[in-house]
């Protein structure tokens, strides 16, 4: 690995997760299917497409290289990382997202129940691997800022590899949120991540109407707010209005 | 002191809910008295099984009160049905609260700013466990401060003392406030029909060329006003805008009857529209930019100047919708 394009350095090493921590998951409904709620949020996701993700490089039908878990230390943060990708924002901090977005996704609380580590792509724990200015940490950054995810696809697939060769599996990483830039977001890898790591302590259905007020809870330490999908009732026409 | 009144009511810790009444004391008294009608504003808390989270909004909502925080579009309440608290005979007795006269946001404003001047007596009652309540309002003096800070960030426009149903009818009250033209309007401009002037609007929307919103009260269909050129005749890239909305799951016609959602949609700000738009040598998916923080415009600031990047955006957002995590 080292010599690398993106750890001409050394090889990352991996630290610990903060385990006093609250982490907020955002995840399908639906999979695994009939399973609780519980082994819901606590189950990787074998189809994930986002930033850093090993799921979907595997387009032979072949078992991807690794389940996805995509956590944040907020509620706001993982809801602004995944469903609230699409919202639009009024002048008085109104968000709005249109209810696909939210359909068949549950947001969880978990805690972990033993240590776990990540390697760090944020400042200055980069510097250790990618020394600053240099062409591996300009590649970094553009790959923590791009939103074409392919291309970190294959980052975190050369990251994998790399450490596999050394004996080392790639826990996860963790970098400034793309969306909520004074937090951190999280990528672990299952494996090595098992699901008894976790602790499942809550899990909201985003779809339910009266999880809204939960969301204007979850969004109201960044200063924003939702609003009601304007459909249904008054808000529709009757049949052959003008 | 005036003559203003404020009270406080809380309901059964453990459900709490809570409703601020505001008597601007010009109310009828014999008429409150009679449980008939009386004149102020309310705020309406959503009920919530947290009695810590409860007293801290209306702490908050207390704070907010006296700074003259409160913004007039967000205070639409009508007929709202409340308890009134009397402190005296610590009894309960409904009255039903019109606001006619606060119907406009002027009014509504002026009648805050009022408030606001006299400094207005607060009146703080509960009702329930109440040794319980004031040891967390107690407990909560002490987050007033941060309360504050969180003011300043302009963070606390309504303090989440309404819920998102009536922040989006206050939404829409805000547009329909705009004069949008009717369906009526638009026939009589571009039709020479006499006998029907809203069909020729109908037709229009029918054919997926102009996108309408229901008005309920008025019972029909306003057009948003980015649609027309200076002749008042509709702009052809809106069809081309619409049929982009048809393939976005939400946002067709079929789905989206009354039309609101594609109007949240279009005038509400997105930041990929903004000003780092030329990120686009960073990397990001056809020039746009995602950042919470960035400045952004609306769709339909955007239409207006380059109506292909808005139907680029419609196109992304479909897209986005498969992306999984």
């Amino acid at each position: 690995m080292t010599g690398s394009r993106l750890c001409p350095s050394c090889i990352p090493t991996p630290w610990p997760l903060n385990n006093d921590s609250e982490y907020w998951r955002v995840h399908s409904s639906e999979f695994p299917p009939g399973a609780t709620d519980a082994v819901k949020s606590t189950t990787g996701n074998p189809k994930a497409t986002g930033r850093f993700s090993l799921s979907c490089l595997n387009t032979s039908g072949s078992p991807p290289a690794a389940k996805m878990f995509y956590v944040a230390q907020s509620a706001g943060c993982a809801l602004f990382e995944t469903v609230l990708n699409t919202a639009s924002f009024d002048g008085q901090r109104n968000v709005y997202v249109t209810p696909s977005a939210l359909k068949n996704r549950l947001i969880s609380r978990l805690k972990l129940a033993e240590p776990y580590s990540a390697i760090q792509l944020e400042e200055p724990a980069r510097r250790m691997f990618a020394p600053i200015n240099s062409p591996a940490d300009l590649e970094w950054a553009r790959l923590l800022r791009t939103d074409d995810y392919v291309e970190t696809h294959k980052a975190a697939s050369e990251l994998h590899s790399a450490l596999l060769a050394d004996a080392k599996p790639l826990p996860g990483l963790s970098y400034p949120s793309r969306r909520v830039s004074s937090e951190i977001a999280y990528v672990l890898y299952e494996p090595p991540l098992e699901q008894h790591l976790w602790n499942h302590e809550q899990t909201w259905d985003l779809s339910a109407r009266s999880t809204v007020a939960d969301i204007d809870e979850f969004l109201q330490p960044l200063g924003f707010k939702m609003l009601a999908d304007p459909t249904g009732g008054a808000y529709d026409p009757p049949l052959g209005a003008i | 002191m005036g003559d203003t009144q404020l009270t406080v009511l809380h309901a059964k810790p453990g459900a709490v809910s809570a409703s601020l009444f505001i008597d601007t004391t010009t109310v009828n008294q014999a008429a409150a008295s009679s449980k008939e009608e009386g004149e102020g504003f309310a705020l309406y808390m959503p009920g919530t099984s947290s009695p810590l989270l409860m007293i801290d909004r209306v702490v908050k909502a207390l704070n907010s009160l006296v700074a003259g925080k409160y913004r007039h579009r967000y205070l639409r309440l009508q007929n709202r049905s409340l308890l009134k608290f009397s402190p005296k005979a610590l009894q309960l007795s409904p009255i039903n609260i019109t606001l006619d006269s606060l119907d406009s946001p002027r009014r509504v404003a002026e009648v805050f700013r009022s408030l606001v001047s006299k400094q207005s007596e607060c009146i703080v009652q509960t009702w329930g466990e109440v040794d319980e309540l004031e040891r967390l309002m107690a407990q909560l003096r002490g987050s007033n401060e941060s309360a504050g800070r969180a003011q300043e960030r302009g963070a606390d426009t309504d303090l989440g003392l309404l819920t998102a149903a009536d922040r989006t009818r206050a939404k829409v009250d805000e547009f329909l406030s705009r004069k949008w033209p009717t369906s009526a309007d638009i026939g009589q401009r571009l039709s020479n029909s006499t006998t029907n002037p809203g069909q020729y609007a109908a037709d229009a929307r029918a054919r997926r060329q102009l996108l309408g919103a229901w008005d309920s009260k008025r019972r029909t269909f306003v057009h948003p006003d980015f649609q027309f050129d200076e002749f008042g005749r509709i702009d052809p890239r809106v069809e081309k805008l619409i049929n982009a909305f048809e393939t976005h799951p939400d946002l067709s016609q079929d789905r989206d009857k009354g039309g609101w959602r594609r109007v949240f949609w279009l005038y509400s700000t997105r930041p990929e529209l903004g000003e780092e738009q030329k990120m686009s040598k960073d990397g990001d998916r056809d020039g746009i930019d995602t950042t919470l923080s960035s400045t952004g415009v609306s769709p339909v600031e955007k239409f207006l100047v380059d109506a292909e990047a808005v139907i680029r955006l419609v196109q992304r957002d479909v897209e986005r919708l498969k992306d999984d995590w």
